[in-house]
Parts: C-alpha cells; structure tokens; sequence
C-alpha cells in the first residue's frame, strides 16, 4: 500500500511549482501584519520626530537662547569722570565754560530696555508695530561688515532684540502680495562696529531710535513670537527696592542715579512663543492688522510679572492658541552693581 | 504537454520580488528611523556639548579666580601677581615665596599651588618635548594660530589668540629665547562624569572622562593701557642753566596737556607697541580717548601762563579691537585710527583696554592718598572737583584716606581731636605710626626697629605735614579760597605753621616743617655812628641826627674843605644792632609770605669793653625782649621772590619797607644808645692825598658774649620755635669809617616806595650810613651795604642741616656755631650775609655777588664740614669739590662746607630749582607762580627759565617719592642725636654710595637708608590718586599701572618688556657732572643739558634681574623701584654706574638728592606689583571616551571622541565691593569681588 503522504515527491513537486495562491495570500497577509505593526510604530517614530526635530517652538527656543547669549554678553565699561553742578558732562559739544564739580558714573556705552511701544516706548516713533518688551545694548561681539576686521573678536556691537509685527520681508516683491505671511516676529538688530553709533548721541533714545528706522538692518530670530520681557532685577541675594518696577531701563537716564551707567547685575528673560498653525488663522482672521494677543493692561508692573505670565497663558488657552513661554534669570557678569547713586 | 518554464519562474520571482521590496521598504524605514534618531542623538549631544563647554570654560574661570583669591587673602602675607602666576611672601626677611599660586592648569588640581619655595616646577610644567606623541592627551598649546577664510574660500591669515610671532619685529620688547617658538603649552586638566578634576588615569567605566580645560592667565597690568597711555614729550621744573632747562622754562604744559604732566600715566608711550607703520607723536596723542592737542605741542612751543587745551571727550575705548576705530563718524561710518587690524594682531600681547591695580600696602591696607583735601566743613568754598575726585579715590566706607586740612595758620587745629577732621587726622597719623611697627614681608622687620622710639612717629608726623603743605594756594576761581590764603592784604599767604603732635608717656615733641621760617643765622654788628671832639664842641651823632643830603658831613669833614675837624674828632660813638637771618626748607612757588615774627630775648646781655680800661662798658640799651614786624609783607614777595630756602636778612628787609613807605618804625633788634670809645691818638690824615689814615686809632675792645632766645612767633604771638643761640666773647678793632671814596656826589637814595626797588647809586657821604635807618633804606644794588667796610660783624650761624633746625620745637644752641672767622681780631667781618636773591651784605665770605653769578667751586678745596651723621665738625681732604651753597655754614674758603662723613661720603642734599642755590631744602613741589616766567626763577637777561603758571594735582605731585627730602634722621626726644643731611632715601644712588640691593650691614659711608627695612618700603603707604583727565583711580585702585612683575610664567622663554619701554620713553635722569660745577647755575649761555634720556636696554636689563634663572625673587613692593639703577643713555655709554653717581668725577657727582629721586617720582606712581585685571586663555573639550574601550583611564588623542571644541578668553577684574569698610589697622582691606569683564570665543 501506499503511504497517502509520499513525501520526497511532494517536496520535489512543491519546489517545482512555486508557491501556491494560499501561501501568497497567507505570506501577504503576514506582510499586512507586519507592515501594519510597522507603520504603526513608524507612526510612533514620526510623531516624536515632529516634536523633537519640527518643534513648533524649536526656533522660539534657539531664539530663546540667542538672546540669552547676547544679553548675557552686555557691556556698559562704566568709569568715573567730571560732572558739573547739574550732573551733566563734559562734551565735544559742551562750552568752554564747563566747570568740573564732582565724579560721576559715566559711560560710553548703554543698556536700555523696557517698553516697546506705547507712551514710553522706545520703539514707538520708530513706526513700527511692536508690542511686549525690548532691548538694546552693546556686546563685544566682533561682527563687521569688511574682511579687514575679521579676526578682531573684541570690536563692539550694538544689539537690539524687540517684538514687531510685521509681513514677509524675505520674499521678493512680486510675490509679497500673493504670500503675505503677516506675523509676530522677534527681531534682531546687530549695528556692526563699523557704524557702531552708540558715541553719537548722549542719551538713548536717538540712539534706538537711529537704530530702527525704517531699512535698519534687522533680521528675523524667530516668527511667532509674541511677548518679549528683559526685567532687570537685583542680585539673588539682594533684597533692596526694584531696579525697574516698570520694566523701563536706561543706564543714560540722568533722572535716575541709582541705575545711571550701571549694568544691572541680572536679567529676567522671557518669550511668549505661538505656534504656526495659530498663527495662520491668526493671519487669515485680522490680515494685516496685528492680532491683540497679549492684553494691553498686562507687563506694565514688574512686580507682577509672573501673574502677567499666567493671566496671558489663560488668555491665549482660553483662544485654543498653542503656546509655551520661555523664561530665565540670566545673570550679567560684566556688571559690578552698587547701591551708590550718581548724579 | 508541460507548463512552460517562464510562468513557473514568474510566480517564484514575484514572491521575491514582494518580499525583496518588502525588505527593502523596511530596510529604508529603519535606514531613515536610524538616521532620525542619530540625528537627534547627535543634536542632543551637540547641545549638551555646548552647555558642556560653557561650564567648562566657566570652570576654569572659576578655577582661577579661586586661585587669585586663595592667593590674595592670606594671612600676614604679601601677594604678587604675575602673568600666569601669584605668589606670597611671609614676614620673614626671606625672598623665598611661601606658596605659588598657578593661574594656568596643570594635571591635578594640587599642583595648581606649589608650596616648595622654589620655582623649579615652572620649568617642569614646559619640558621640552611637551608636544612628543607620549604627551599628545597631556598638553595643548594654547597660543596654536587658527586660519582664516580669505577671499574665494582660499587660506587667510593665521590668527594667534594669544601672541603673533610677528610681535618679535613689530612690537619693541617682545623676544623669544632661541629654540623657542609662541607656543604656550599647559596640561590638560581633565574632568571625570562626576565633575572631579585631575588627570584621564582617574577615569573608569563608571565614571568616565567627559571633558578636559587648559588655560592660562595673562597679567593685564604687563600690558599698555590703550585707554591711558599715549606718549609725550619730558617736562621737568628748572634746575639748572642747562639747555633743556632753558626750554623747558618756556614749553611749559599748559593746563591739561597731560602728555607733558610729569609721570603722568600718559607718557607712557604707545610707540613701543607700533614699531612698524611708525607712528608720529602726534598720531600716538591722537589715538588717545582723552589727552589732547595743544599747548606747548609736545615742547615745540612757547606756551603762555594760564593757557588751557581743550579738553578731548572721546570715548574710552571698550575693547582694545575698538583702538582700530577713531572717535568720529563720515556718513555714519566710524573713521579709522591710523593703527591696521594686522598691527592690532601683533601688538595684542602687549596692549589692553582694561589693566586695573588695586592701592593697598603689602599687607593688604589702604594706602594714603597724598594729597590734602579741606575738610567737609569747608567744602563747599575750599573743595575743588579735584580734591572731590581725590577724595573719592581714596575713601572706604566712612573712613577717610586723605589729610583733611582745616587750618593752615594753626599747629594743633588739623589734629584736634574734638573735630571731625581731626579725628579723621588722628586716626591717620596713629595708623601710619602703627604700620611702622607692622613686619613687613620679604624684610623681617619693622621700620620702628630702624627709627626707634619717636623717630618714627616724627618722620610720619613730618610726612602728613608735608602733604597738608602741598597745593597750598591752589588757583581755582572765587569763591573758592586756598588753603593758606592769607589775609585781605596777602599777608599769610601760603605760610603754613608747623603741625605739631606728642608721643608716647613722656609726650616728646613732635614737630612737622609746615612753610615756616627758621633761624639760619644770627649776625651782629657795631658801627660807628658819630664822634666826639676835644675842643669841647656837642658831639655828634648821626644816628641822632640823621645827615640825609650829606651836608654837615661836608661841613665838619670833608678833607676837601680846609675847615675841616678832623684835627679835633677824639673818640668815636659806636652802636649795634642785630640782624637774624631765616631759612625756609621749602624752597619753590608758590611765593610765600610768613605770618609770623621774631622775637629775640636777652639782646640786652650785648656789651662791649675797653681792653686798656676794663671800666668802659657799653651800654647799648638792647630792649630785653623785642621782636620784629611780621616777615611776611608784600613787598617781600615782589622783591625777594620769597620762594623759601635763603631768606636773608628778613626782618631787616621789614623793617626798611615799612620805611620806604614812611610808615615809622624802628629796626627793634638794635641798641639806642651809642658807647663813646676815645681814640688813643690823634687822626692821622695826609693833606696832600687827602685821605684818611685807617684804622681809626681805637684801641681793641672786647665783646664780653651772651646767649639769646630766639623765638619764631606766629600772628598771635604763640610761640612756634624756639632756639637759643651763643655769641661767645671776642676781642675786636674798634669800627670805622669808610674813606672818603664814598663821598662821591653827595647824592641821596630815593627812598619813596615806589623807587625803592630801583639800582641806585651808592656814592654818598659816610655819615648816611652811619644812620641805621638809612641803611635800612638801601635800595636793591646798595642792599650790601647794610654792612659797611668799617663796621665789625660777627655771625653765629647754623652749624647743621636747617631741615634738623626747621624740625625741632626746641632747638639747643649747639646747632650754631660762630662764623669760622669770628676769632679772628683782624678781621672786620665774619659772616656770610646774603639776601634771598643771593646777592651778599658788604664783607659776607665768599663772593660779593648774587648767588646766580657767583663762581662755584671746581677746584679741589680743603673744606671745613658737617659729618652728616653725626653732625659734628670734621675736616676734609683735598679731592671735593661741590655747589656752594650745598649747605649752609660757610667756611673758612670761599666754598661753602659740604655735609660729609668721616668716609668723605656725602650726606643728602638738594639741587635747588631754577637758580636757587643747593641746600638743605625738602623739594616742595613746584605749584606755579603769577609771576612773569621771564623773571619767575630768576631775573637773568641772558636765561630765561619761567616758573610754572598753574598746576593741577597730577602735574603738581607724581607720587609719594617725593618725600625724599624730608630729614629722616630727626630725634625729637634727643634733638643732639638728631642726624643731619640724612633725608628718606628712595634711589639706589645716593651721593653717599650706590646699593641696588637692600645690604645686611651698613658700612661706613653708606647711606643708612639702606637699612633694613630700606626707606623706600615706606612708601607703600601712600599713592597719589591720578584723576585727570577722568578718575584713573577710583576706590583703592588705579587704572593703567605697569606690573613691575613681568616674567611669564611658566613661558619664561617669552619676554614682553614692552610696558617698561613705554614707561621708560619719556623719562630723563637729571646728572650734574662736576664739569657743569661752575656754570650750572650761572647766567650765560645754556650749558648742555643736564637731564639724559634712559639707555633702555640696560635699565631693562637691570629691572628684570630678579627674574634671572634660579632667582625666586620678585618685586613686592612698587616702592623696590628705588632698587634699580636707571641708566642715562650717553656717549659714551655709562658702564660704570657706580661711578656714574659717586665717583669724584662722576657724571652724576654734583646732583642734589631730589633730582636723584626725580626719575623714581615719576615711575613709582606708575607702577604695581599687583593686578586686578587678568585675561584667562581657555581651550576645553567636551570628550566622550569610547565605552568599549578597556582602558577607560587613558584619553586616546584621535581615537576617542572629541564633542565639543571651545577656545576663546575671559577678562576678569578684581574689585572692592561697594559694601566694603575700612579694615582695623593692620587688617587687609576686603571684601573684593570678580568680575568677568567680557567673554569671547576664538573663532576668526
């Protein structure tokens, strides 16, 4: 008799004919599984991808650190020199009859930040439409414009970080009309030492102003960013009154001779960031006219600032806008604060 | 039938191909998930690198700054700072230092502070083959040059972080032993997961090595500060008829012409820093932010009084790239200075925008600030901008370091201790006292074991005087009002009496020199004033009555006149009179005018005798005690120049102005009555030539001798000085008459006051002068005659150094001894009378001429002198020579004595200004006069040397060398002890002897300011705060000080001596040779100039000896400047500097003790031995050590992985914390914080 299962003969018939409809559909059915399970976890790797490496905040956050950096790099190389009796000194410009009086704290340099806009802004005669905080100070970053002073890494810079609001600049003009992207974007302005003009003026408003007129060379560190706050703040271990209870600093502001040509010692940063998304239905929403994202009545008092920050998380959760803030205390180790005024 | 084959393969090929691309579709997915998460892998690594690097570098910083303050703040120690190192001293007399601290990294952090004295480990720290493949993971070369990208992408230039070797050529200063390159290498210090820091043989798999730093510290203090720094042109006060001298006097800087300030920072040149590209003058002044153009324009122009440049503003330079950059703007671009980037790559090494050096003592202290400020009370009309900036300077907490001034006219006020500023004072002078009993580092002993018992306490004392006395009539508008302004009428006007203070339980006197006359001699003189006659007839007294036109002279004896009495004269009246004489050490302007008088008592004890008939007394009827007018008039000031030193014959000079202005008065030292002596026969005449037979037939008469008080008196009539003066008894010929020679027309001398001052002719009948007040009215050619030939004078003058006089309360009659010829009955006159201008009163020894044409002596003299140690007499062989009037007794020859010791070794003395004899004098700074420049220093139509117009406190005083004249051999508990001609001495190169080095012994004929501790430590106690043009100096620092501290360490194969040319640029050495002897300071053509240009290289040389091989000495102290030789550059060159100074022949022979010290005035203040500024040099690595490496304590150089690389260099500045308050005395100042200046990745 016969076994019902030869076996070698089948082997030998099986490898001859292929594989049979069954075991391609049971093989593709596998793959099915297979690339299923696969895709499944390539989805899983895509998803951590995007949050990583396609951050919605990652450029916010590089910008983040960007102004950290510089601000951290803030030079004011504050000497003592002759005032008169009125606390002014002598320069090029002052008369003969300049008198001496007393030292003073002086500087060639400047640190100024605070409001960008509104009554005291400095930005706001420049025309810009700017909103939340700015800066703007020197750093010896050493960027110059001409290959002879490359190498020289101590030359100054002036710097100046602020919100505006603003359409694509990058883009050519022909097609700006067709591509508005009207966003909030964190600007920086680098002066390079060549036309570095910090010496030209002796207070600072002419100074930001000369420095963010229309054309001046800025650039964009981040897009959708909608609040910026430089507070100057005393020492950790500091307990005496604010520094600037109302985020306004100027290290040239003769009025007020506790803070007159000194660097503060420490800075407290923060950065509202939105994401892309929100920010095109922003757009598609108010077009060219700024989206009121951060309520006027908020970051005008210092000591308030952390319930700023959380009143403007409420507020933006509260309009489904994906958010994060970014905030740090950064110390200035360049500066050697005093409590003694000068005047 | 059968299947055809290509379905068959078909269907198995399909199958491969689905699972094929199956496979392949995974095999990409997971190529792309694989790459993804590397990428984010190494994104997250080059994060974590960078913040890695970050903290690395910020480690090191930290590292170092440790190491500064470790360093800084040792106990009873002393620190230095040097470029990669610091090093501290205990208070023994060792040079050993106790510790080094290594600013640079080394293998393990122990080694970071090497304790065993020597310096050996600075040589194993670089062995030779520090680069050999065995040490590739152990070292890194911190100086390795980067390349830029040029145009096109090509190669640019190579870029060195540290030091261009091209600064070998372009930079003077800058040299590298042979065999050696720029290469700076220094350990890798590594850091394990855990953070521990020490060498890769730590690491393990569970702590792995993660990174590694290398740094080094550059010292910014051996660098130029291009924000103070510039250049100038030299600029002294005349000293002598030299060349220089004569342009100097009208080149003067004008005010704010900081380039010409003497030792002002900005003549420290930048010139040495730019060798290539040269640079003119100009162009160097013009890099800098605040020293402008103008004035005298380096020296090429005559300058006016009161002219003023305009100050420059620019602003400070914020880095020292910005030097590339000028202070003006075209079309909104900064214009460019004349200096190239590549010149700024060459001259890095040697220049920086920030060098800071903090004033403290050796100890730790706060210095002294030496300039007086008025106290606060007074603040707001006798405090200038200056004296604020001053005063902020050197103020810590509530504790004041300055003198505050209160009261120039009183000798207790500034130190009354009821007062706020005399407290303040008080507190000052009682922690000078105490610093003195303070051992100091590297010496082992303290100044009170030198200066014993109040001999310290006196020579503080006499320094807070001495700066109280400085600016004392500062020239700033009304309101303001100096100090020692004097009254509506200028009476006072700079005088300034003496501080005075007690020390110890027995409460010695101590006394300082204010502007204050003193007693220099006393002189008396009888004349005679009339004659009695023997036929009974009135006699007659011209003293009584005054013959003004001469017309009874001519009525009774004219030998013209037949009439004439002569036959019947038979005695003559003779009367005396007094004259003191005062001497005021502070010689230069302001013009002083002394508030005070002299009292003179027991004027009554002055009798004379007839030898043949002892009954004759006479009975002159000196008031007991009597005084004079005040000293100082007006007129004094115009006529006398009254600038100090050699007053003359002052209260005479009083007494006749207040005549000349018809004020009555009567000369007070003299008698009012006459004492008749018969004659023993009978005139003799001759009738054919008409003359006189003389002597007058007197027999001798005897002066039976006194002692008198002399009193100086203030306006109040408190006694400031008293000296008590012997006139011992001497036997005389009676007085004359001058021949009839006199009587030439008869004419009178004007007297109005306005004429007073004119040359008027002497010829006039003897019965003028044989009236006191005519002779009072001598106008200025006839002044010598206040003595006339007939009279018989004899001096007791000062026998010692005047400062000794000048610095006692009391002073004993020994310090006077009589004129050498006051026992010579011959002779009629014994003194050496001379005016303030120089000009001498008729028979004084010496010359009768002023002092400006008088013939010094050249020729080897025996001469009489002082031992300037001891002060006794000592006779002195052939083989001297010296200026006149170096001291004051005067001598038997024509020369005056010199101050030697029985080593014929000099003592100290000072070259006087313009044409100002030598003396005894304190150099008081030259503050400027209104006077006309032409005549200020001395009316002389040939020369024509000004005096300085206005000056400001850094023009005015350099640095606290210029104590250096301050007698510091003063005994206020036994004034006899006292040590004449012995001043602080702070140059290697007295007259006495030469000493680079501090001896163990004092030898005979060494300057015992040798002595351990050397004179020179002193100064470490005092600065002078540089405020102009902006604040230099600020609280207990200074801006722009070079560390005398140069060697690099541990590449002492690299030599940066290039602040020391900078330094050295604009400096001259004053050396009077005793070839200029006669002329220097003679009227007539300007000789060759006196002040020599520095020879550099040796001086360099001699200045970094302490560095030598196998030395583990450095300077300490700034003040151990006064060690270094400083060679004049001549032809031809001085090889024998000791020669130089003392030889006999010396070049240098006849140079006074303050111009010695002039050089190291002007270097001292501009120079540290510690610094507040340093750059750390960085390279770290983030490293990641390969994990399936066994040896996980070995890094392998391009095997394992480097994550991160950061190389760039952090300036960090050491200051006092604003809250910082004044320490107890002989505590260290503190707390003194860091800060990081700037930061900067090297990244060209």
């Amino acid at each position: 008799m016969r076994t019902f299962f030869p076996r070698r003969p089948r082997l030998k018939q099986a490898a001859g004919r292929g594989f049979s409809l069954l075991e391609v559909l049971v093989t593709l059915a596998l793959l099915l599984i297979v690339l299923t399970t696969l895709m499944q976890f390539m989805s899983n790797v895509d998803q951590v991808w995007k949050s990583t490496a396609t951050d919605p905040f990652a450029e916010a956050a590089n910008a983040f650190e960007t102004v950290a950096h510089h601000l951290a790099g803030a030079t004011l190389e504050p000497y003592q020199d002759y005032a008169d009796n009125t606390g002014a000194f002598r320069s090029a410009a002052s008369p003969v009859t300049f008198t001496p009086d007393h030292l003073a704290r002086r500087s060639d340099l400047t640190f100024v930040c605070g409001s960008s806009s509104g009554a005291n802004g400095w930005l706001t005669a420049s025309g810009r439409v700017t909103t939340g905080g700015c800066a703007f100070f020197i750093a010896p970053r050493g960027y110059t414009q001409t290959n002879a002073h490359l190498g020289l890494d101590h030359l100054l810079n002036a710097l100046g970080y602020f919100v505006e609001f603003s359409d694509e600049t990058d883009a050519p003009a022909f097609i700006l009309p067709v591509t508005h992207r009207w966003r909030w974007r964190l600007k920086q302005l680098v002066q390079p030492s060549e036309s570095l003009a910090v010496y030209g003026s002796a207070t600072s408003l002419p100074w930001v102003q000369s420095m963010v007129q229309t054309g001046a060379p800025t650039s964009v560190l981040a897009e959708n960013i909608v609040l910026l706050v430089v507070l100057p703040e005393r020492a950790a271990t500091d307990t005496g009154a604010a520094l600037s209870p109302d985020f306004h600093y100027d290290s040239r502001d003769a009025g007020n001779p506790l803070t007159r040509h000194q660097l503060p010692p420490r800075l407290r940063l923060a950065l509202m960031a939105i994401d892309e998304p929100s920010a095109q239905i922003l757009a598609a929403q108010n077009g060219s006219q700024p989206p009121a994202l951060v309520p006027e009545n908020l970051f005008t008092v210092a000591a308030q600032l952390d319930a700023d920050l959380a009143s403007l998380d409420v507020a933006l959760t509260a309009r489904k806008i994906q958010h994060r803030l970014f905030q740090r205390e950064i110390l200035l180790p360049a500066a050697a604060w005093t409590d003694t005024p000068s005047s | 039938m059968s299947f055809p084959f290509r379905p068959r393969l078909s269907r198995d090929g399909f199958v491969l191909v689905v699972a094929l691309g199956v496979l392949a579709v995974m095999t990409l997915l997971l190529l792309a998930l694989m790459q993804g998460a590397s990428h984010q892998v190494r994104s997250a690594e080059n994060d974590a690198a960078f913040a890695q690097e970050k903290m690395l570098a910020d480690s090191a910083v930290a590292l170092v700054i440790g190491q500064i303050q470790q360093a800084s703040t040792q106990p009873n120690q002393t620190w230095i700072s040097q470029p990669g190192l610091l090093r501290t001293y205990g208070l023994t007399a060792s040079r050993t230092p106790t510790a080094s601290y290594k600013l640079y990294s080394t293998a393990t952090l122990a080694e970071m502070t090497d304790t065993s004295g020597t310096l050996g480990f600075i040589a194993s720290d670089v062995p030779a083959d520090w680069n050999s493949s065995a040490k590739i993971n152990l070292y890194t070369d911190l100086n390795a040059p980067q390349q830029t990208t040029g145009l096109m992408g090509l190669p640019g230039n190579l870029i060195y972080p540290v030091l261009d070797p091209e600064a070998v050529t372009s930079v003077e200063g800058v040299k590298i032993d042979a065999g050696h390159s720029v290469e700076m290498p220094v350990q890798w210090l590594y850091q394990l997961q855990d953070g521990t820091l020490g060498p890769a043989s730590g690491g393990t798999k569970a702590n792995p090595i993660v990174g590694r730093m290398a740094f080094w510290t550059d010292d910014e203090t051996c660098k130029i500060n291009i924000n103070t720094a510039a250049g100038g042109s030299p600029w002294n006060t005349p000293h002598a008829n030299s060349t220089d001298d004569v342009a100097w006097s009208t080149t003067q800087p004008a005010s704010g012409e900081f380039s010409r300030y003497p030792g002002h920072a900005a003549l420290v040149s930048l010139a040495p820093a730019f060798l290539t590209g040269t640079l003119s003058p100009q162009q160097l002044l013009g890099l800098s932010p605040r020293y402008g153009w103008g004035g005298s324009e380096l020296g090429a122009k005559t300058t006016t009084p009161g002219q003023t440049i305009p100050a420059k503003t620019d602003r400070l330079y914020g880095s020292l790239d910005e030097l590339c950059f000028g202070a003006t703007t075209s079309s909104g671009q900064r214009d460019a200075n004349p200096i190239t980037p590549a010149q700024l790559e060459q001259a890095r090494f040697v220049l920086t925008a920030h060098s800071n050096a903090p004033e403290t003592t050796m100890l730790g202290e706060p210095r002294f600030a030496i300039w007086p400020v008025a106290d606060a009370a007074q603040d707001s009309t006798r405090t200038t901008a200056d004296d604020r900036a001053i005063a902020s300077a050197a103020t810590v907490g509530t504790r004041d370091y300055f003198f505050q001034r209160h009261n120039a006219l009183s000798a207790t006020d500034d130190l009354d201790n009821s007062t706020a500023w005399g407290q303040s004072n008080t507190q000052l002078f009682n922690d000078l006292v105490t610093r003195g009993g303070l051992t100091l580092p590297g010496y082992g002993t303290t100044f009170t074991q030198k200066y014993s018992g109040a001999k310290w306490p006196q020579l503080m004392l006499e320094i807070i005087d001495y700066i109280r006395g400085l600016n004392a009539i500062d020239p700033s508008p009304a309101p303001f009002v100096p100090y020692a302004a004097g009254d509506s009428t200028g009476l006072g006007r700079a005088f300034i009496v003496p501080l005075t203070a007690t020390y110890g339980t027995g409460a010695t006197a101590l006394r300082g020199l204010g502007r204050c006359p003193t007693l220099s001699s006393l002189t008396v003189v009888f004349y005679v004033c009339g004659f009695g006659f023997d036929d009974k007839a009135p006699d007659i007294d011209y003293e009584a009555t005054p013959d003004l036109d001469g017309s009874d002279w001519k009525s009774r004896f004219d030998l013209q006149s037949p009439t004439n009495r002569w036959s019947h004269v038979n005695s003559e009246l003779i009367r005396a009179f007094v004259v003191p004489c005062t001497f005021h050490p502070g010689c230069a302007y302001p013009e002083v005018s002394d508030a005070c008088d002299i009292e003179i008592d027991g004027l009554n004890g002055i009798q004379l005798q007839s030898v043949p008939d002892p009954t004759k007394v006479s009975d002159f009827q000196f008031p007991t005690s009597t005084n004079s007018a005040l000293l100082g008039t007006p007129r004094k000031v115009l006529l006398d120049r009254a600038w100090g030193g050699n007053d003359g014959p002052v209260p005479w000079r009083a007494t006749g102005e207040l005549l000349a202005q018809q004020t009555t008065s009567t000369y007070p030292f003299a008698g009012v009555n006459s004492f008749k002596l018969p004659f023993s026969s009978s005139i003799q005449y001759s009738p054919t030539s008409k003359t006189l037979a003389q002597p007058l037939p007197i027999p001798s008469i005897t002066f039976t001798g006194t002692t008198v008080t002399v009193h100086i008196r203030d306006a109040g009539q408190n006694t400031l000085q008293t000296l008590t003066v012997n006139l011992p008894t001497f036997t005389m010929p009676a007085p004359g008459i001058d021949q009839e020679g006199d009587h030439a027309d008869g004419s009178t001398p004007d007297t109005s006051s306005s004429g007073w001052n004119a040359i008027k002719a002497p010829f006039v009948p003897p019965s003028y002068y044989m009236n006191l007040r005519n002779r009072l009215l001598a106008t200025q050619r006839s002044r010598p005659f206040m003595i006339q030939p007939g009279d018989i004078s004899r001096s007791v003058e000062a026998n010692t150094d005047l400062r000794v006089i000048a610095s006692l309360a009391t002073v004993p009659a020994t310090f006077f001894s009589p004129h050498p010829h006051y026992l010579i009955q011959g002779d009629s006159a014994a003194h050496n009378l001379r005016f303030a201008d120089g000009m001498s009163a008729w028979g004084a020894t010496g010359f009768n001429q002023p002092i400006k044409s008088a013939p010094y002596a050249t020729n080897p003299t025996t001469a009489t002198g002082t031992e300037w140690i001891t002060g006794n007499s000592i006779s002195l062989g052939g083989g001297w020579s010296t200026s006149a009037a170096c001291s004051t007794p005067t001598t038997a020859s024509a020369s005056a004595s010199v101050a030697m010791d029985s080593a014929q070794t000099p003592g100290d003395w000072d070259t006087g200004p313009g044409f100002s004899p030598d003396g005894a004098q304190i150099n008081l700074p030259d503050a400027g006069t209104s006077l006309d420049p032409d005549t200020a220093y001395f009316s002389l139509a040939s020369g024509k040397i000004g005096a300085t117009t206005r000056f400001s406190p850094n023009a005015l005083v350099a640095s606290p060398v210029i104590f250096g004249s301050l007698p510091a051999g003063i005994d206020p508990a036994t004034s006899m002890n006292s040590e004449p001609w012995r001043t602080l001495l702070f140059c290697p190169n007295p007259a006495a002897n030469f000493c680079a080095t501090p001896p163990t012994a004092i030898t005979p004929g060494m300057h015992p300011g040798f002595a351990t501790p050397p004179d020179y430590l002193l100064l470490d106690n005092f600065w002078m705060p540089v405020i102009e043009p902006y604040a230099l100096s600020t609280c207990m620092a200074t801006a722009g000080k070079i560390n005398l501290n140069e060697q690099i360490a541990p590449f002492t194969y690299l030599h940066r001596d290039t602040a020391f040319y900078a330094l050295l640029d604009s400096l001259r050495i004053p050396a009077i040779p005793v070839s200029m002897a006669n002329p220097y300071k003679t009227a007539g053509p300007a000789i060759g100039s006196i002040w020599q240009p520095v020879d550099k290289e040796t001086t360099i040389a001699a200045l970094d000896k302490r560095f030598a091989a196998g030395s583990v000495d450095a300077y300490l102290s700034e003040s151990e400047i006064c060690t270094v030789p400083l060679t004049p550059l001549m032809s031809p060159p001085v090889t024998d500097p000791v020669g130089f100074w003392t030889g006999s022949n010396g070049a240098g022979r006849l140079t006074g003790d303050n111009l010695r010290e002039l050089p190291y005035a002007q270097l001292y203040g501009r120079l540290t031995t510690r610094s507040n500024s340093y750059t750390v040099h960085v390279r770290v690595q983030v490293l990641k050590k390969l994990s399936g490496d066994p040896q996980q304590n070995v890094w392998k150089e391009g095997t394992d992985l480097v994550l991160g690389d950061w190389r760039g260099a952090y300036e960090i500045e050491r200051y006092l914390d604003s809250a910082a308050k004044a320490p107890t005395a002989g505590q260290p100042l503190s707390p003194y914080r860091f800060r990081i200046v700037s930061s900067h990745r090297f990244a060209p």
